[in-house]
C-alpha cells in the first residue's frame, strides 16, 4: 500500500474532548531507528503528541481502544526515538519535569495503527463525567503528600541491596584491574592504572594541562632578561603607550557615558 | 576614570551655553531699558499707598498695621546684574539673573530703619515695578516671592515672553545705596524694632524692654546695603579664575543634589562662592589649584571647622562674641559687619558639615566617589532615618507662647516659625541625645504668588518644616535615659528636663540615678522610642501637642506583621510586633538541633559543619513561621511510628508550615562511592540512621526520614536537614570521553547541587553576619520581599537576588550613611531598582569588603565583555565573579522592566504618603491587575498562607489574644509540612505552559494568579514536531497556541483550587 505508506508519515490532527474545549492531538507513525526493540521494531507504533500532562495510560488507551488491540503504551517528555528509564527503583524513581507529554501507542496490527491515524475526534464515554476521569488538582496533591512519606523499612531494603550489588561491583572492578597490572595484552600494551606497585598519573584535563604549561614555563626561562639599556628603554615605551592607551579608552568610556546622558546631575 | 574629564564633561552639562548667554543678555538690555522708564508716582503715606493700582497687592504682611513715613516712587538710580549669574557661576538647571534696582534717596527718608519701614517701603517699591512690568509684552508672567523664604523680603520674580520663557526666571531686588542708613546702627544689639510700636503698648515703663536687641531684623537690613560691595568681593576674587568658578559650580551641583540650598535660611550658592573667597583670602587655596582641589579643599574646611562654636571670618573681628551671642551660625562677611548666615540652623549647618565630611571621604577611598558626590541625588526623605513634621502653624504659635520669645518673634517680623526653630531644635538635640548621629531640617519654603493676591503669612507655607534624624544605631532603641546620680547638682535640671517620667532608678553596680524609662516589649515597639522622646520633648517644652505633628518613621513595619490570630480548627498563628522575637526563638530552636545532631555517636562519618540555609535563619524571611500545633480538623496516620497529619481534599486546608533548611556536611572518606546513584542512596541511608537515633535519644522528637532529607520536628518547628557531600559536585562534573580522558565539565545538576551546597551556604552566614551588624538590615530585605511579592514577581526573582542587592544599599551606601531604619532602607531600595543602570552595569556585592579595586575593574570589564550572555540582572559577590547565580534564572528583561516602572510609581506614590498612617500606605503594596490576560481566582480556604496576605494586616498590632498562645500542645505530632497548593500549582502549570506564558503571583496569601501571553509565541508557526505543545492547527495549516484549551486546563489542573477565570480577550489580539 506505497499510498497508505505515505500517509502515514504525515502528521494528522484528532481532537479530543477534554474538559468542555477540544483539545488538538497530533498523530504520527513511528518509526522506530532503535534495533534493540523487538517489539517496537515489529509492531506499527502511533506516536500521539500535544497530551496534557494531566492525562495518564489508560486515558490514552480509552481514546484508542476500538481501533485494535494495543500492544503497550509509553510515556515520555519530548518526541524522538523512545528512551526507557534504565533503573526501576520504587524510591529513587527516573525522574523528568512533567508537562506535555508524547505518548507512544503499539498496536498488534497495521490496520488499527491506520484506522487510529484516520481519526477526526475521540468520542469520551457519557458515564464519564470528564472532569473526574482526571486526577488533578486538590486531590492530586492531597493524594502525593501521603504518597511522599517512604516506607522506612522497605527503603532501607532497597538501599542495602543496591549497596550491595554497587560494593561488590566495585570491588570486581578493583581486583581486574589488579589482576591485569603490569600484564600486557594481546598488542603488547600495559595498561597503567592507579592502582599497583608503579601508579601512573590520572588522565585528567587538569594534568595535561599543568603537563603543557610546565614545558611552556620551560621555554620561556630559556629567553634571556633584558639587560640592554635600548631594552629597558624599549620596556619604559611600551609602558608609556599602554598608559597612553588606558587614556584613550577612558575618553571612549566617558563619550559612552556622555551618549547615555550620565553626566546630567539633575536628570 | 579620570576624575578630570568627568568633571569637564559635567561643567558642560550643567553650564549655561554662550548662545543662551547671549539671548540672555538681550533680553536684560531691553529689560533695563523697560524699567527705566516706569514712571513717578504721587507721594503719599505709607499707611495707605493709594497710588499702588488695585491690580497690584502690596507683597507684605503688615503686623501691626501702622506705621510712620511717606512713599513715592522715583525710577532706579542704577540697575545692575547680580549674582550668579554676573560671576559666571550660574547654573543651566533653573538658572535665574538677579537684577539689583537701587533705590534713589528721593524715596528714603530719615529713621527709615526703624518699625519695618524700610522693609515697607521696599516692598512698595517693588510693587510699583511688578506692576508696570506685567503690563510689558518681554515678560510673560510677573510673580512675587520671598527671596530666601524670609517674609522680610519679597522679591519680583520675572517669567520672559518668547523661548527664554522656560528656561530662565529674572529675580528683580532692590536696596538703597550702601551709605543711605547708617552700618552702625545696624549692629546686632542695636534695637530697630520698638515694643511701643510693635505692641502698640504707650506707658513709658515698658521702655527698658521696648529696646530689646532685634538682631536679626538688622542682619536683614544690613545684607541689602551689603549686597553690592559683596558682589565686588566676590567679582574681585573670582576675576578670571577659572579653578574658582568651576569649582563654586560644582559645589552648587553638590549643594543642589542634597536639596541643602532650598528653604530659610539655607546654604546659597552665594555662601558657597563667599566660602570659596574666604578660603581664598586665607590662602587655603589660590588661583593656580584646579576645580577639584579648590572642591576638596572646600569640603575639608567645611568638614573641620564648626562655625557654631567659632565663625568664619576674614578678619579678626572685635566683636565676634556678641555674634555668637545672637545668632546660631556664625559667618561674618568681608567687612565685619554683617553675618552671612543670620538665618540659618544649626541643624542645617551641621547637615552641612556632615555632608561635606562624608563627600570628602567619597572622593578619597572610592572608585565612584564623583557619582557619589556630584552625579547622585541625595533627597531628604531618603537620607534620614526617621521623619518628622509639624504640620500645624499653629503649633508654631503654641511654642513662642510657652518658650516666652516674644521679643524674638517681634524681631523675626511676627514670623513664629523662625523665631522659635532654634528653640526646638535645641531641645530636641539634647532630648534624643545620643540615639542620634544628626538631627536635620528641611526648612519651609513659600511658594510664589501672582501680584494681586495676598502675600502668604508665614502660616501658609508650601511646605512644612521637616525634621530628619539618622539614628544611631548602638543606642537609638535604648530604653533607657541614664541621668545623673541622684545627689548631684545636675540631678535637678535633668528631672527639670524630663519631668514627671524621671525617676530615681538603682542601677547594678549600686548607684541610685535619675532615669527615664521607655517601655518597649518587643523590637518593634522599641524602634518607637526616638519618635516618643520627640513627642514627650516637644509637647513638654514648646506645648506642641503629638496631634499637630506627623511621624514617617515605623509605618511600614505593619506590613512585616502578622498578628496572633486563633483560627476556628483551634490553631492560634502569627507573632508580636514584627516577628524579631520569634526569628530568635527559631534561631535557638535550630541551635538546639544543631547540638543534638553534633552528639549523634552511632553514624559512620562525622558530621562536620552545619548549616542553616532558609532566610529565616539569617533574619530576612519576610513572615517568619508560627509554632507547629496540631490542628483538630485534620486526620491523623501512622507513618514509620510516627504521627502525622495529612490534608483531605474535603477538608479545609491545613495550616502552612515551612520547614526550616539546614545542611548538614559529612566528612569525607575514601568510602564514598564515586557514582551519582550510590551517593543518593547512601545519602538516603544517613537520613535514616539520623532520624533514629534522633528518635532514641529524645523521645520527645519527631523524626520522618525520606530520600532527600529528613524532617525533624523539634522544639515546635519543622526542620528539613538534609545531608551533603563535598565530592558529590565533582561526581556530578566528572566526564570521561573515548580516550579515557577525564573531562571536568559544569552541568546543571552539578551547577544547582553548588549552588544550593556551596554558594547558598556561604551567601546565608554573610547574609545573617549583616544581619548581626546591622539590624535594619533585616528588616528592609523583609520590606524589600514583600513589596516584590506584592507585586506578584516573586517567582520572577529569587529571594537571594534581593536580598543581595538591599546588601549593596547597606555596604555601600555612598552618597548616604548605611541606613538605620526599614523606611530609609526601602526607599533607597525602590530607588535603587528604578534607576540603576542593570544594563551595562553589574551590581558588586562586597558584604566583607574583601575585593580590591583591581577585582572590581576585572568584574566591571568582565560584564562588559559578556554582557549578551550574562543575566539581564548581574550581582557580582567576591564568591561568584563571573557569573551572577542568583540572577541566572531571572529577572528577565522584560521582568526587570517592569520591575523598573513598578519601583518608579510606586517610589513617588510612597514618598507622597509618606507621613500618613500605615493604612494609607496599603496601596503601596497593592498590586494592579490590569497588565494581566488572564486572572485565576483562586478559593481562598484552599490558601493556607491567606492570612499573612497584605490585605490581613490589622489595625494594630494588637494585644487582644496575647494570652492565648500559652496553652500547651501535643508536640508529637507531625503537622502537614510544606503544603501549599498554590505553589504545586504554578509548578504544574509553568512545567506545561512556560513556553507560552508566564505566571505572576504573591506567595505571601495572594489569591489572585496573573497570567501573560508571551505575544511572539502566539504568531503562527509552521508545524515543527518539536514545539506543539498546547498548540492546534489554524486554517493555513500552521501551529498557533490553542487558547481555548489552554485556558481549559487552567481549569483542570487547579481543580478544586481555583474558584474563577477572569479573561480578558480583549487585552490581546490573536
Amino acid at each position: 500500500m506505497p499510498e497508505n505508506d505515505k500517509d502515514e508519515t504525515y502528521i494528522r490532527t484528532c481532537l479530543v474532548k477534554l474538559g468542555d474545549v477540544n483539545h488538538t492531538l497530533f498523530l504520527k507513525r513511528y518509526k522506530c531507528s532503535n534495533e534493540d526493540d523487538e517489539v517496537l521494531q515489529q509492531n506499527p507504533t502511533l506516536m500521539v503528541l500535544n497530551v496534557p500532562s494531566y492525562c495518564e495510560k489508560k486515558n490514552v488507551r480509552q481514546w484508542f481502544e476500538d481501533c485494535g488491540k494495543i500492544l503497550s503504551i509509553h510515556a515520555q517528555n519530548k518526541p524522538g526515538n523512545i528512551v526507557k528509564p534504565k533503573n526501576t527503583s520504587t524510591y529513587f524513581p527516573y525522574t523528568s519535569s512533567h508537562g506535555f507529554q508524547v505518548f507512544y501507542v503499539t498496536f498488534q496490527s497495521h490496520e488499527a495503527l491506520s484506522d487510529a491515524l484516520h481519526k477526526e475526534s475521540v468520542e469520551i464515554m457519557e458515564c464519564d463525567h470528564s472532569n473526574e476521569i482526571f486526577h488533578t488538582g486538590i486531590t492530586k496533591w492531597c493524594y502525593d503528600y501521603v504518597q511522599s512519606f517512604p516506607d522506612r523499612e522497605k527503603l532501607q531494603a532497597e538501599i542495602d541491596r543496591f549497596m550491595n550489588a554497587y560494593d561488590t561491583k566495585t570491588v570486581k572492578e578493583e581486583e581486574d584491574e589488579r589482576e591485569n597490572d603490569g600484564i600486557p595484552d594481546e598488542e603488547g600494551w600495559i595498561k597503567v592504572t592507579r592502582r599497583g606497585n608503579n601508579p601512573g598519573l590520572s588522565r585528567t584535563e587538569l594534568n595535561d594541562f599543568k603537563l603543557k604549561q610546565k614545558i611552556k614555563k620551560r621555554k620561556k626561562d630559556q629567553v634571556t632578561l633584558h639587560s640592554y639599556s635600548y631594552q629597558i628603554r624599549e620596556s619604559k615605551r611600551a609602558k608609556i603607550v599602554e598608559l597612553r592607551n588606558k587614556f584613550e579608552e577612558d575618553k571612549v568610556k566617558i563619550k559612552a557615558m556622555k551618549n547615555a546622558r550620565k553626566f546630567k546631575p539633575f536628570g | 576614570m579620570q576624575t578630570g574629564l568627568q568633571i569637564t564633561e559635567t561643567l558642560k552639562e550643567v553650564s549655561i551655553s554662550a548662545k543662551r548667554q547671549k539671548e540672555i543678555d538681550s533680553f536684560l538690555h531691553s529689560l533695563h531699558d523697560e524699567l527705566l522708564k516706569i514712571p513717578d508716582s504721587s507721594n503719599e503715606p505709607l499707611n495707605s499707598l493709594s497710588w499702588l493700582p488695585p491690580e497690584v497687592c502690596l507683597p507684605f504682611v503688615c503686623t501691626p498695621l501702622k506705621v510712620k513715613g511717606n512713599m513715592q516712587y522715583f525710577p532706579p538710580s542704577d540697575i545692575q546684574v547680580i549674582g550668579s549669574y554676573q560671576l559666571q557661576t550660574c547654573l543651566k538647571e533653573g538658572a535665574n539673573v538677579d537684577l539689583l534696582l537701587k533705590i534713589p534717596k528721593a524715596c528714603m527718608q530719615a529713621k527709615d530703619h526703624l518699625n519695618q519701614r524700610y522693609f515697607r517701603k521696599r516692598a512698595a517699591y517693588l510693587a510699583h515695578v511688578g506692576y508696570y512690568m506685567s503690563m510689558n509684552n518681554l515678560v510673560s508672567e510677573v510673580k512675587f516671592c520671598y527671596f530666601t523664604d524670609d517674609t522680610l523680603k519679597p522679591i519680583v520674580c520675572i517669567t520672559p515672553s518668547g523661548s527664554l520663557c522656560k528656561f530662565l526666571t529674572v529675580k528683580i531686588h532692590a536696596c538703597p545705596d550702601e551709605d543711605s542708613i547708617k552700618h552702625a546702627r545696624l549692629h546686632p544689639l542695636k534695637s530697630n524694632v520698638r515694643k511701643t510700636w510693635y505692641d502698640g503698648i504707650k506707658c513709658a515703663e515698658a521702655d527698658e524692654r521696648s529696646l530689646a536687641p532685634t538682631p536679626h531684623y538688622n542682619s536683614a537690613i544690613l545684607a541689602d546695603l551689603l549686597m553690592d560691595s559683596h558682589l565686588q568681593h566676590l567679582h574681585t576674587t573670582l576675576k578670571d579664575c577659572h579653578g574658582y568658578i568651576d569649582a563654586i559650580k560644582l559645589l552648587k551641583v553638590w549643594l543642589r543634589q542634597r536639596e541643602l540650598d532650598q528653604g530659610y535660611g539655607s546654604f546659597s550658592g552665594f555662601l558657597i562662592s563667599m566660602v570659596v573667597a574666604l578660603l581664598s583670602s586665607l590662602n587655603k587655596i589660590n588661583k593656580a589649584m584646579s576645580s577639584y582641589q579648590v572642591v576638596r579643599n572646600t569640603f575639608q574646611y567645611l568638614a573641620t571647622t564648626d562655625w557654631s562654636l567659632k565663625g568664619g571670618e576674614w578678619q579678626n573681628c572685635d566683636y565676634v562674641n556678641v555674634f555668637h551671642d545672637h545668632y546660631e551660625v556664625v559667618f561674618i562677611d568681608p567687612c565685619g559687619k554683617l553675618n552671612l548666615c543670620a538665618n540659618m540652623s544649626t541643624l542645617l549647618y551641621h547637615q552641612v558639615r556632615h555632608e561635606a565630611e562624608l563627600s570628602l571621604k567619597a572622593l578619597d577611598f572610592s572608585q565612584s566617589g564623583f557619582n557619589a558626590v556630584f552625579m547622585q541625588s541625595v533627597p531628604f526623605l531618603q537620607k534620614f532615618d526617621y521623619l518628622f513634621q509639624i504640620s500645624k502653624a499653629s503649633a508654631f504659635q503654641n511654642a513662642c507662647d510657652k518658650l516666652d520669645i516674644s521679643d524674638r518673634v517681634m524681631d523675626h517680623g511676627s514670623n513664629c516659625i523662625t523665631s522659635s526653630l532654634p528653640s526646638i531644635g535645641r531641645v530636641l538635640i539634647k532630648g534624643l541625645g545620643d540615639r542620634i548621629h544628626l538631627l536635620g531640617i528641611k526648612p519651609h519654603k513659600y511658594k510664589a504668588w501672582k501680584i494681586n493676591d495676598s502675600p502668604p503669612t508665614w502660616k501658609k507655607t508650601e511646605s512644612n518644616v521637616t525634621f530628619g534624624i539618622l539614628l544611631n544605631a548602638s543606642h537609638a532603641f535604648d530604653v533607657l535615659n541614664k541621668g545623673p546620680s541622684a545627689d548631684s547638682e545636675e540631678a535637678k535640671s535633668f528631672r527639670e528636663f524630663w519631668g514627671d517620667c524621671s525617676d530615681l532608678r538603682r542601677f547594678k553596680d549600686g548607684s541610685i540615678c535619675e532615669a527615664v524609662f521607655w517601655k518597649g516589649e518587643d523590637a518593634s515597639a522599641r524602634r518607637n522610642i526616638p519618635l516618643r522622646v520627640c513627642k514627650h520633648i516637644l509637647s513638654r517644652h514648646c506645648n506642641i501637642s503629638p496631634s499637630s505633628f506627623s511621624f514617617a518613621a515605623t509605618q511600614l513595619d505593619m506590613f512585616l506583621s502578622f498578628p496572633l490570630k486563633p483560627l476556628k480548627n483551634g490553631v492560634t498563628i502569627g507573632y508580636n510586633g514584627t516577628g524579631e522575637e520569634r526569628s530568635s526563638e527559631i534561631m535557638l530552636a535550630y541551635n538546639n538541633l544543631c547540638e543534638d545532631l553534633r552528639s549523634l555517636k552511632s553514624l559512620p562519618l562525622s558530621i562536620t559543619n552545619l548549616q542553616g540555609i532558609s532566610p529565616v535563619l539569617r533574619f530576612t524571611e519576610v513572615i517568619p513561621p508560627s509554632c507547629c500545633q496540631p490542628n483538630g480538623k485534620n486526620p491523623t496516620i501512622s507513618v514509620n511510628e510516627e504521627q502525622i497529619q495529612v490534608p483531605v481534599p474535603d477538608k479545609s486546608c491545613p495550616n502552612f508550615y515551612p520547614p526550616i533548611e539546614v545542611l548538614c556536611h559529612m566528612e569525607g572518606s575514601g568510602k564514598w562511592p564515586q557514582d551519582v546513584d550510590a551517593l543518593q542512596r547512601l545519602k538516603a541511608a544517613f537520613h535514616i540512621a539520623m532520624a533514629d537515633e534522633l528518635k532514641s535519644n529524645n523521645e520527645e522528637i519527631v523524626c520522618m526520614p525520606y530520600q532527600t532529607y529528613v524532617d525533624v520536628l523539634k522544639d515546635g518547628y519543622v526542620f528539613r536537614v538534609c545531608v551533603a557531600y563535598h565530592r558529590e559536585i565533582g561526581v556530578l562534573q566528572t566526564q570521561k570521553n573515548k580516550d579515557g580522558m577525564v573531562k571536568i565539565r559544569n552541568t546543571s545538576q552539578s551547577l544547582a547541587l553548588e549552588k544550593q551546597t556551596v554558594y547558598l551556604p556561604h551567601l546565608s552566614s554573610t547574609i545573617h553576619g549583616l544581619c548581626q551588624k546591622i539590624p535594619s538590615y533585616g528588616l528592609t530585605c523583609r520590606l524589600a520581599k514583600r513589596w516584590i511579592s506584592s507585586h506578584l514577581l516573586s517567582r520572577q526573582i529569587s529571594t537571594e537576588a534581593i536580598e543581595l542587592l538591599v546588601a549593596f544599599l547597606f555596604t555601600d551606601p555612598q552618597p548616604y550613611t548605611v541606613p538605620s531604619s526599614a523606611q530609609s532602607g526601602f526607599l533607597r531600595f525602590l530607588h535603587l531598582l528604578a534607576t540603576y543602570d542593570f544594563a551595562s552595569n553589574s551590581v558588586i556585592v562586597d558584604v566583607n569588603g574583601s575585593l580590591t579595586d583591581e577585582e572590581k575593574e576585572t568584574i566591571t570589564s568582565h560584564v562588559s565583555k559578556h554582557r549578551d550572555t550574562l543575566p539581564a540582572m548581574c550581582i557580582m559577590t567576591p564568591k561568584d565573579k563571573m557569573r551572577s547565580l542568583w540572577t541566572s534564572s531571572g529577572p528577565s528583561k522584560l521582568i526587570l522592566r517592569r520591575l523598573k516602572d513598578l519601583a518608579k510609581i510606586y517610589q513617588s506614590l510612597l514618598e507622597g504618603k509618606l507621613f500618613s498612617t500605615y493604612m494609607e500606605l496599603k496601596p503601596v503594596f497593592t498590586p494592579s491587575m490590569t497588565a494581566y490576560d488572564v486572572l485565576i481566582h483562586l478559593k481562598s480556604q484552599w490558601l493556607p498562607r491567606r492570612h499573612e496576605s497584605v490585605s490581613q494586616v490589622q489595625n494594630s498590632m494588637s494585644s487582644k489574644h496575647r494570652a492565648i498562645a500559652d496553652v500547651t500542645f501535643d508536640l508529637r505530632i507531625l503537622p502537614v509540612v510544606n503544603f501549599d497548593p498554590v505553589q504545586m500549582y504554578l509548578d504544574e502549570l509553568e512545567k506545561s505552559f512556560s513556553e507560552l506564558a508566564m505566571f505572576f503571583y504573591d506567595s505571601y496569601g495572594g489569591s489572585v494568579i496573573g497570567v501573560l501571553w508571551r505575544v511572539p509565541e502566539f504568531q503562527p508557526k509552521p508545524f515543527k514536531i518539536s514545539s506543539v505543545s498546547g498548540k492546534m492547527l489554524n486554517s493555513e495549516g500552521k501551529v498557533v497556541p490553542n487558547v481555548e484549551a489552554i485556558i481549559e486546563d487552567f481549569k483542570t489542573m487547579g481543580k478544586g483550587l481555583v474558584h474563577s477565570l477572569d479573561i480578558r480577550p480583549d487585552k490581546w489580539n490573536i
